[in-house]
């Protein structure tokens, strides 16, 4: 009972927020707004028994990334507020209708799954952490390259005499 | 009691949602803040997946995925400011050199 309150409770916020970061005018608003969906779907996880994904999804990606984003935002478009293209005109419209329909679409696919019971497997950082360096150990050192790409990469493309 | 089919249908609306800002917003770095609502979108319906079948598998998938979405904001956060270095904006309707 106490759960399904609780889901209720993150799920609601997670979708308002969601809302809020596609409508509101200022990026930094939007970035805030995602920060909030994020922790959202963190408590979202936590009801999964997925501690150890939740607890990275609130520390690297509220934390980190996103704090990234907000430096990025504030050197570019503090003053100047970006204002969103909900109009009266075609193409904003016919986009919303595009989601509403792929909403709906994917909504049919979901009612006809036969669903498993709730047989969840705790995801503590000791069983993730066997799993990642046992059986997906070679995927885990290919990230360890691919953030090395992305760091040279911006260091690349930040510079300031970039040719 | 909550069934997998909730948990889905959270996701689903947030996916929907993401891909509602990614077409109507035209600035750079909303469209990449839309890309996270969805990758977010797609880590809830692993992770439900996960926990409703008993495999971990799915949980290890959202942190490879978490990795990928790193490195790809630093690198498009990157690119938008070299953007606005250039060209002194980030509205993807001034970006038509490209186009033909």
């Amino acid at each position: 009972m106490f759960e399904t309150v609780l889901f209720y409770i993150f799920s609601a916020g997670a979708v308002a927020a969601a809302i809020g970061v596609i409508t509101s005018r200022s990026s930094i608003y939007s970035a805030l707004f995602l920060v909030t969906a994020m922790c959202m779907t963190a408590g979202l996880f936590v009801l999964l028994k997925a501690y150890l994904v939740a607890t990275i999804l609130v520390l690297v990606y509220a934390g980190a990334i996103l704090v990234l984003f907000l430096f990025v935002v504030m050197m570019i478009d503090f003053k100047k507020t970006s204002f969103s293209d909900w109009g009266l005109k075609p193409a904003p419209i016919l986009a919303v209708l595009a989601s509403v329909l792929l909403f709906a679409l994917t909504f049919q696919v979901i009612r006809s799954i036969e669903a498993p019971g709730f047989a969840p497997q705790a995801g503590t950082t000791a069983e993730m952490g066997r799993l990642l360096f046992g059986r997906y150990v070679l995927p885990f050192e290919l990230t360890a390259f691919l953030l090395l790409a992305a760091v040279v990469s911006v260091v690349v493309l930040a510079k300031k005499d970039a040719k | 009691m909550i069934s997998l089919h909730h948990y889905l249908t959270v996701s689903a609306l947030l996916f929907a949602l993401g891909l509602a800002g990614l077409l109507v917003r035209r600035n750079m770095l909303m469209i990449l803040l839309s890309i996270e609502l969805i990758l977010n979108a797609a880590n809830l319906s692993f992770v439900a997946f996960s926990s409703y079948w008993g495999d971990l598998s799915g949980q290890a998938v959202v942190f490879f995925t978490m990795l990928v979405a790193a490195a790809e904001v630093t690198v498009g956060l990157s690119i938008a400011v070299l953007l606005y270095r250039k060209k002194d904006t980030t509205d993807t309707r001034e970006l038509e050199t490209l186009k033909w």
